[in-house]
């Protein structure tokens, strides 16, 4: 039987698409499906110390829950990523709007801003907490004894300063991505509407509460939707400011399981517990998600 | 005619103000400290003044005398020069992966009309979208498994990945193009693969080096992976990491003034690619790619 030119050609396509995107797909299995998989095939396993394991049940879920709710230490960590959670949307998403506002309405110096606010993203992380640590502690309170002529105490040194100098960090280093994509969808909104409401005397914040959100809330959503996941992963760059070594007070969930699986990468004895915490934040986490993106889909802003 | 003030954006300006010191204020102070002598900073505790004698001598030390030891192998010690190496390397094949792999998949979702397309869609969609916690010890058991951790080859299979945002601003491009220039081509004799490597590919050469570009910089800073996946190899970032947060890491060099200048290798790199590429970086992605 001889094959027709057509199909010959039909099947040259489909090998030549199977051959394009066999390793992006393989890749995909092994280490996102495989690796979640494995993920919860770890969290019911129980590994002795010459890395042979057994598989126990529920056993690593119930040590989870009662980490989770009869340790006081996991009270505090649980807080510390409320507060995070809370500043980042409250005060980071904000600012960031404002900012990006900014921007797109061409004010005074804007061009110079966006360049600025965009620098985090260049400048490594490490680098940027390791000199505002070295700042917090020894140029501000320079600063202060030699403008004020007060005494200031090393502000990161400082144990009840600790925390909040961190938060401040990650709102002051978290703009770029934002601002960049807030300040593109901006840029999308029809000009006409901006002029018919600029006629009618429409003031500057009117303007972006009532014409400018609602116009670009796809993207202002996308950026909620995806954060809620930060409860669970967000670390406030711990990691950067103290290594492995963050005292309790100040830890995060996000921070807590990467610690340690970065202490525990030898050591498989760990690393059920581990899997069984990322599987319960799952679960808790993306039905959360997605309820987020209805309930943004069906109270946001409307663009009528 | 008089321009009203405003107090909401004059408010604005002055925060702004504020951030935009705050940040350039950090560097200077950061790139200034580097170059002062170690003592100017330790025992005349000039925190903030300008250098007694500007000198390279920090990083002369560094250079010379600062490393990190292998875990896995004891008494092996890896210099700044290798960490630069690494660092070098694991961020342009690194990058160059992370943005081929979507481009790959974009250009055949685009190019034929196939069934499978949509569920390749809809996985990125999906997978973007679904939040999945804590995956990093499956990921390191993995690694384990497949007799691959601690090698740059499971960095890059890890950064191979398709489904990422810049999938579908490949795809959107991709759609856009017309399909008249793919048809001219096949009736001239090109194969499949010529359309994709002589046509498609130089069409959207201007967005895949934006993305590189864009995954160059965050994995050239990027101290986490090393951390966890690739302790034998450890990155300038991975360096500056242990400097800054280990005080027994290489006596010698645990210095304030020798951090920074640590700091600012990593630094000047990328800022100097961020003062010349500035425009490319901050362009928003999802305009151009097809010349006209």
């Amino acid at each position: 039987m001889t094959l027709t030119n057509r199909t010959k050609r039909k099947l040259l396509k489909i090998l030549f698409y199977t051959c394009v995107i066999a390793l992006p797909m393989l890749q995909f299995v092994i280490f996102y499906v495989l690796v979640n998989f494995n993920s919860i095939l770890l969290a019911f396993k129980e590994y002795d110390f010459y890395g042979n394991s057994t598989y126990v049940g529920f056993d690593n879920f119930a040590n989870v829950f009662e980490k989770l709710f009869k340790m006081e230490a996991f009270k505090t960590i649980a807080k510390n990523s409320a507060i995070a959670y809370v500043c980042g949307l409250f005060v980071g998403l904000p600012l960031a709007i404002i900012f990006s506002y900014y921007i797109f309405k061409k004010c005074l110096l804007s061009g110079t801003f966006r360049t600025i606010l965009f620098i985090p993203q260049i400048v490594s992380s490490l680098v940027l907490i390791t000199s505002y640590k070295i700042f917090l502690d020894y140029g501000l309170p320079t600063v202060a004894e030699k403008v004020f002529f007060a005494e200031l105490e090393p502000v990161y040194s400082n144990y009840d300063a600790r925390f909040g100098s961190i938060l401040f960090f990650t709102i002051w280093a978290g703009f770029g991505t934002q601002i960049l994509m807030y300040s593109s969808a901006m840029a999308n909104v029809n000009e006409s509407i901006i002029e018919a409401a600029e006629i009618d005397g429409i003031g500057y914040f009117q303007e972006l509460w009532y014409i400018v959100i609602p116009m670009c809330f796809s993207t202002i959503s996308t950026f909620i939707i995806v954060g809620v996941a930060g409860f669970f992963t967000n670390s406030m760059s711990l990691f950067g400011f103290e290594g492995a070594h963050v005292d309790m007070e100040f830890q995060t969930f996000g921070y807590y399981l990467y610690q340690g699986i970065q202490q525990n990468t030898s050591n498989p004895v760990a690393w059920p517990e581990l899997s069984a915490f990322g599987v319960v934040f799952t679960l808790i986490v993306a039905p959360v998600t997605f309820g987020v993106k209805y309930l943004l889909g069906k109270f946001g802003p409307s663009v009528d | 005619m008089k321009r009203k003030f405003n107090v909401a954006k004059t408010l604005t300006f002055v925060v702004l103000c504020l951030y935009a010191l705050s940040m350039i204020i950090l560097l200077a102070w950061m790139a200034m400290t580097s170059l002062k002598p170690r003592r100017n900073w330790d025992n005349d505790l000039n925190y903030l003044g300008w250098p007694s004698k500007l000198t390279l001598d920090n990083y002369k030390t560094i250079f010379k005398q600062y490393y990190v030891s292998d875990p896995f192998r004891p008494g092996e010690k890896i210099g700044v020069m290798a960490q630069i190496f690494n660092s070098v390397q694991y961020a342009i094949v690194g990058g160059f992966l992370t943005a081929l792999s979507p481009l790959l998949v974009a250009y055949v979702c685009s190019r034929f009309n196939f069934k499978f397309n949509k569920i390749l869609e809809g996985t990125v969609l999906v997978t973007m979208m679904l939040p999945i916690v804590g995956s990093t010890t499956s990921m390191v058991s993995m690694m384990y498994s497949l007799n691959m951790y601690n090698t740059f080859l499971s960095a890059y299979c890890m950064k191979f990945v398709f489904n990422t945002l810049y999938f579908f601003i490949y795809l959107g491009i991709f759609r856009a193009t017309s399909k008249e220039i793919y048809e001219a081509a096949t009736i001239d004799g090109a194969t499949e693969l010529t359309l994709m490597i002589r046509i498609a590919f130089p069409l959207m050469i201007n967005v895949f080096s934006t993305v590189w570009l864009i995954y160059f910089i965050q994995y050239w800073n990027d101290y986490e992976l090393a951390l966890v996946y690739l302790p034998s190899h450890p990155t300038l970032s991975y360096g500056i990491f242990i400097l800054s947060t280990d005080t027994s890491a290489s006596k010698g060099v645990n210095y304030t003034t020798m951090k920074m200048a640590c700091g600012m290798t990593l630094v000047v790199p990328t800022l100097i690619l961020f003062i010349f590429l500035k425009e490319k970086l901050m362009t928003n992605l999802s305009v151009g790619g097809v010349k006209e």
